[in-house]
């Protein structure tokens, strides 16, 4: 359980990020079209988002930090979605990260 | 700071900032602005990028219209790229924290990315990611420079050039003053790089394998072309140390200076012709400044390469009467007919790629099957020959065979010549070049086509001994004092000297001091060199006695292996050298 700062400055308790552990099965990776896709979609709503490979974290909305990250075929990598409608954000989210083409 | 390792091509120390040429196609004209001036640079980059992100979105729009929305999808990568607040934020940070200015931030930035994505090492991925930030980082110098693009031939500053490789016409444009080092990621000692890089004195290492990723336009570089290696970005200490090497390096100069108008003679009274080896035109100017005494090697391989078509009669021309016109009426100048491997011809294609391409369809054998482009260049010799001592010489003669059809179509361009009423001059004097080892044993036989034979000893050498210098793993195997090599020279010398025609060296060896005594012993009389090696030479053959020369021949044919001649020469040559200090 974490707790964020509302706009309002009240305090109240929210369920955390979501996680799920996906494997990108695209032969090149994730590279700069699923990429992109992925960036476009994070950047679009309101929630905080970012994959992690192994310690490594990319903020989901950063084209450049996701293309760093370097994600070949077959890796696995944490998606983590905070925010307002993070359940149908990550369902899509994962979408294009499990996406082989 | 970064130390880089290559090839030592061309001596000296440079320290100036770099000028990547392959990515980047224009250079960055300052790296630090005055702080004063840090709110201008961070509008200019927030407006490059603002103008190239909206170019992308355009390009988007249009190819996905055209194309459909998979292609489009590359552009607005691009533009999601370039939109991205992360990239504005960190290359505004290098400018407000470091003073640099707007190009040098955009360069220094995308470069950074590029090595990241390099060092992850990972195929396909790191590759598609390189050259999409690539394309994006020249999009927006191409954006910031704007009007002030650069090109080479008006470089105005000193800078060290950093290229992938470089062409021999681009390598000929460049001016000591401005470029004041070279260093590129392939190449070798025998490079056009190299040797023009020796011609024009400009410090050079090459075959560096990956640097471009590791350096920007702007860094600042130290390059020792005597040690074959570049730093990036030194530390101050380095830098100290540096200047103090290139200061006295330059106060040595060029210790033979003086020798520049004395003769090639030995104590003795032998005198020896020395000549120089060009590549260009323009560097026939140096060859007489270097006190040569004709050009015993013009390379004709500079019209050929990097073009779309074949030189035109009248290229081949120009380029043979400015070298003759330069040397005069007596001076020779040799000129060597085309001497390229069929891959490098426009027309070549893919379908008949040689698996040998040493051993194959190269130099004269090329020449003979495509006559077309041979009689075009012996038409234009011929027609510059009354500008002066023009000479023919044939490369890469493996048999007598190939002479006799040389000299035949030779007779046929001045046959035709003369029926058109073009002037030129009968009996030019012809040459072969003995780089073969098969024109080597079969000396005595062609010299009676011939007026002079001139050794190759670069090919000679790895001809003789099957092995590519370039290839580490068995450069070891090449020598030029290798006995076999020694035994070929000598069959050639006495040939030569048998049947009353000259002979000539004229592959790197002949520049190297370490030989001469060797190559005088053998009876050798004439030999050609890098012009910058003249006078070195001459001091050598100055100190020389014949009888000497003929003891160092002598010893060394009896020696049984390459490193035992080496270890005899440099004795001898410290001698002979240490002997004048003495005086």
């Amino acid at each position: 359980m974490t707790e964020t700062t509302g706009t309002n400055g009240t305090i109240h308790p929210t369920t955390g990020p979501l996680r799920r552990t996906v494997t990108v099965v695209n032969p090149y990776g994730l590279h700069m079209r699923p990429a992109t896709d992925f960036a476009e979609l994070a950047v679009s709503g309101l929630c905080d988002v970012a994959v992690w490979k192994g310690d490594k974290r990319a903020n989901g909305k950063s084209l450049w930090d996701l293309i760093g990250l370097c994600v070949m075929q077959n890796n696995e990598v944490i998606l983590e979605v905070d925010g307002d409608g993070a359940n149908d954000v990550i369902n899509r989210l994962a979408d294009i990260l499990a996406h082989p083409g | 700071m970064q130390t880089k390792y290559g090839v030592a091509a061309s001596p000296g120390v440079a320290i100036g900032y770099a000028l990547v040429l392959d990515t980047e196609g224009v250079r960055i004209p300052r790296r630090v602005v005055s702080t004063s001036e840090v709110p201008h640079e961070l509008q200019r980059v927030a407006v490059a990028i603002q103008h190239v992100s909206e170019q992308a979105r355009r390009r988007e729009r249009e190819v996905t219209a055209k194309l459909g929305r998979d292609a489009g999808r590359i552009f607005a990568a691009h533009a999601f790229l370039l939109e991205d607040q992360l990239l504005r934020y960190d290359i505004e940070t290098l400018i407000r924290s470091e003073n640099y200015s707007a190009e040098y931030a955009v360069s220094r930035h995308m470069r950074s990315k590029v090595k990241m994505l390099d060092e992850s090492g990972v195929g396909e991925l790191s590759t598609r990611g390189k050259a999409d930030i690539i394309d994006l980082e020249k999009q927006l110098l191409h954006e910031l420079l704007g009007e002030k693009r650069e090109s080479l031939d008006n470089i105005t500053e000193s800078v060290i050039v950093f290229a992938h490789d470089l062409t021999p016409s681009e390598t000929a444009q460049f001016d000591a003053k401005t470029v004041i080092g070279i260093a590129t990621e392939s190449g070798g000692p025998t490079s056009h790089t190299a040797i023009l890089a020796g011609a024009l004195n400009i410090p050079a290492v090459v075959a560096v394998g990956k640097l471009l990723n590791d350096v920007s336009g702007g860094d600042l570089v130290i390059l020792d072309g005597g040690e074959g290696l570049i730093i990036i970005e030194p530390d101050r200490d380095t830098i100290l140390k540096y200047e103090e090497l290139r200061r006295t390096q330059l106060a040595v100069g060029d210790p033979y200076e003086s020798l520049k108008d004395a003769e090639a003679i030995t104590k003795d009274g032998t005198k020896v012709l020395l000549l120089g080896n060009i590549e260009f035109p323009s560097e026939a100017p140096t060859c007489l400044e270097r006190g040569a005494g004709g050009v015993g090697l013009y390379r004709t391989e500079f019209l050929y390469v990097n073009k779309s078509t074949d030189p035109t009669e009248e290229e081949h021309f120009e380029a043979y009467k400015e070298v003759l016109s330069v040397m005069g009426p007596s001076r020779p100048v040799v000129i060597r007919t085309l001497d390229l491997g069929a891959d490098k011809f426009t027309h070549a294609t893919g379908a008949n790629v040689e698996k040998n391409p040493f051993l194959g369809l190269r130099s004269v054998r090329y020449c003979l099957v495509n006559k077309t482009i041979f009689k075009t260049q012996l038409r234009a010799i011929l027609r510059a020959s009354i500008y002066g001592n023009v000479q023919i010489m044939f490369p890469m003669v493996s048999t007598v065979m190939e002479l006799r059809q040389c000299r035949s179509i030779l007779r046929e361009v001045e046959e035709d010549l003369a029926e058109a009423g073009i002037d030129f001059k009968r009996g030019i004097p012809l040459g072969t070049m003995i780089e073969v080892p098969s024109a080597a044993i079969m000396a005595d036989v062609l010299a009676k086509q011939v007026d002079f034979f001139s050794i190759g000893t670069n090919d000679l050498v790895q001809y003789t001994l099957a092995a590519d210098r370039n290839n580490e793993t068995v450069a070891s195997l090449y020598s030029p004092v290798d006995p076999a090599v020694l035994r070929l020279l000598k069959l050639v010398s006495e040939a030569g000297t048998a049947a009353g025609i000259t002979v000539n060296v004229c592959g790197e060896m002949s520049g190297e001091p370490l030989y001469v005594s060797l190559l005088v012993g053998l009876g050798l009389r004439q030999l050609s060199a890098t012009p910058r090696k003249i006078s070195e030479i001459k001091h050598v053959i100055r100190n020389l006695t014949l009888a000497d020369a003929k003891r160092v021949a002598d010893d060394a044919l009896q020696m049984e292996s390459a490193r035992e001649v080496t270890t005899y020469l440099r004795e001898h040559l410290r001698r002979l050298l240490s002997d004048t200090i003495d005086r």
